[in-house]
């Protein structure tokens, strides 16, 4: 096998004095090298706190309970500290939701992009800054010469969004990782965005992780697309398959929610209730099959396995599927 | 408010350039013309007191015996005191021993404050715990009571006072500083940069420090007066600095007791000192505007 990363009934749990909360229940998934995985869920699936363990940057209240991340064959969760310096920023690189938020006030942006290189001792700092100019000019920022000397205040979001990219890209990582990448901008840089994420993910023999919790995203950008729910994945397929055979009840339910340009035009549908309480501990039986409308006595009793429905298909559900799909068209039709 | 002139119109980068953090601060500060106004006549303090020696006039412990009790005039311009000294003279100097203390015991509360705060704020946990339990118990001793013991305990010489004034008021700042650099550390900026692969100490250097310093500077230009105050406190009562060194509170005990006969005696000291504080707290509130805000 080829896998860059393999995440492996990974298990992540919250500790505080009032409890625990059961953020990542037994979650695996797979990225070959130079593929874009989407991982979709609504707030609280579990989505961003499995990104963030592959590069290990949980906050100190979290436990990893139980799996295996391996990335190019070492587990990340068994390196030490120091060793895992070593992999951020410079195997792995990511990009967050609010560009705002994580950049530095104090440090001017050019100076910020060039940093992973001196963090790991790559180049001078004469060479970091003529490749931190060259990269800021690669993600479409006018005069990077100029624009390396301002601070963040100076920068509007979608321009710090991208200076947010070359920062994560300036080391040549193998990995990039981006969480909600778009969410805070505009919807018209949103498209600016993520079409330059795919761009460098082609240009740079890398691969991508996309968190997002919009469908839309995720279809443009990712081959693969992997649905979390309750800290689990519920449906993992390669993209064109999704869109058209997504089979888990959730998806069914995330996908009626999701307008679309080019169908009919119709009222879109929720997803009836709210996410599990992840507090405590874990329901028996299937974490969705309070909101699903095609539950069954067994649902409430057994939680279902991800099984292999098709090729590369994985689905986590007891329904038959053609059972589930003949109703949703029952359901359309009224 | 004034707004920019390029509010919505991109100015081409030759003219919209030139403009730091650091620029934009003083932008906010000169525009509040009281902290400006402090900030010159703290300068002016500092100077003469670095340069008492050649600003005094007379000496300031011997005077002529004769002199005493002369009204200000040509040769003596605040007038002498009960033993013939020159008043502004004594006043010079007590000025030079006001920011010995206030910024000596200033330099010490920023030392000890920012590595307690610095430690208890990034590592936390019990770390945390048993330092600001320290902290805790010697706010909660009152403390111009535990620099009266510290004094008699230590002698009543300039570096006494200096470490007295100092060993109360550390604490504050300490807090100050854990309570920012907590804040600072739970930032999404650190986050950023440990994914970037930075190191505790690059993040605690290039992040949280630059990050936290904008109160801190306020909270050390709010500490300088407030350790002249001790200072002066503890000379008036006669536990400080010891005659013939002059301090304001010296002096402005001097001064009452002659109140009603050699008015200028008292009203020199008390004006001065009181201009003196009121210029480093304008300064203060300047540096809190212009630090603290946060830039969108």
């Amino acid at each position: 096998m080829s896998d860059l990363l393999s995440v492996q009934d990974l298990w992540v749990r919250f500790v505080s004095k009032s409890g625990a909360v059961h953020a990542v229940n037994g979650a695996s998934f797979s990225l070959e090298k130079g593929r874009t995985v989407g991982i979709v869920g609504e707030s609280g699936s579990g989505k961003s706190v499995t990104v963030k363990s592959i590069a290990r940057l949980l906050s100190r209240n979290a436990e990893v309970a139980g799996g295996t991340i391996l990335f190019q064959g070492r587990n990340v969760l068994g390196l030490s500290e120091k060793q895992m310096r070593k992999i951020r920023g410079r195997e792995i690189g990511m990009v967050f939701q609010d560009p705002n938020a994580y950049m530095n006030p104090t440090i001017p942006v050019g100076k910020q992009v060039m940093e992973p290189l001196l963090y790991h001792a790559l180049c001078s700092a004469k060479e970091a800054e003529r490749r931190a100019i060259e990269m800021l000019r690669l993600v479409g920022i006018p005069s990077p010469e100029q624009r390396f000397r301002e601070y963040p205040f100076e920068y509007s979001g979608g321009m710090l969004q991208r200076a947010l990219i070359a920062m994560a890209l300036i080391a040549d990582p193998v990995l990039l990782i981006a969480d909600e990448p778009t969410t805070a901008l505009d919807v018209t840089v949103q498209a600016q965005i993520l079409h330059l994420l795919k761009k460098m993910k082609e240009t740079r023999d890398m691969s991508m992780i996309l968190v997002t919790h919009d469908l839309v995203v995720a279809a443009q950008v990712c081959d693969e697309i992997i649905v979390m729910y309750g800290g689990m994945v519920v449906e993992r397929a390669p993209t064109r398959d999704f869109i058209r055979q997504h089979r888990h009840p959730y998806a069914i339910g995330l996908m009626a929610s999701t307008p679309r340009v080019n169908g009919p035009l119709e009222r879109l549908k929720p997803i009836e209730g709210s996410p599990p309480d992840l507090r405590g501990g874990l329901p028996q039986g299937c974490l969705f099959a309070p909101r699903c409308p095609f539950r069954m006595k067994r649902c409430e009793m057994e939680r279902p396995p991800l099984e292999e429905v098709r090729p590369n298909h994985y689905v986590a559900c007891w329904a038959d599927p053609t059972e589930v799909r003949h109703e949703i068209a029952i359901s359309q039709s009224h | 408010m004034n707004m920019s002139p390029a509010a919505g119109i991109r100015l081409p980068h030759a003219v919209a350039r030139k403009r730091s953090l650091w620029s934009m601060r003083w932008r906010i500060f000169s525009r509040n013309k009281l902290a400006v106004a402090g900030a010159c006549l703290v300068l002016l303090v500092v100077i003469v007191a670095v340069f008492a020696p050649w600003i005094a006039p007379y000496p300031y412990d011997k005077g002529n015996a004769l002199d005493a009790f002369t009204k200000p005039n040509a040769a003596h311009w605040f007038g002498t005191d009960a033993v013939g000294r020159d008043v502004l003279s004594r006043l010079v100097y007590s000025l030079r021993n006001a920011c010995i203390v206030g910024f000596g015991a200033e330099a010490i509360e920023l030392t000890v404050g920012l590595l307690i705060g610095a430690v208890a704020g990034y590592i936390g946990g019990t770390t945390d715990t048993i330092l600001m339990r320290v902290v805790d118990i010697v706010y909660g001793f009152p403390s111009f009571l535990l620099s009266i013991i510290l004094v008699i305990m230590l002698g009543h010489n300039i570096l006494a006072v200096l470490v007295a004034v100092a060993a109360t008021s550390w604490v504050g700042m300490a807090r100050v500083v854990r309570g920012q650099v907590m804040t600072v550390r739970q930032s999404e900026y650190v986050d950023a940069a440990r994914a970037m692969g930075a190191s505790w100490w690059q993040i605690l250097r290039r992040y949280v420090l630059p990050n936290s310093l904008g109160p801190v500077f306020v909270v050390a230009a709010f500490g300088i007066p407030a350790n002249m105050m001790v200072e002066s406190a503890l000379s008036l009562v006669g536990l400080g600095l010891q005659p013939p060194t002059p301090s304001w509170g010296t002096l402005i005990s001097d001064g009452q007791k002659a109140v009603f006969s050699y008015p200028y005696l008292l009203i020199f000291p008390t004006v001065l000192f009181a201009l003196t504080l009121l210029s480093f707290t304008y300064l203060g509130d300047g540096l809190r505007d212009a630090l603290d805000s946060r830039e969108g």
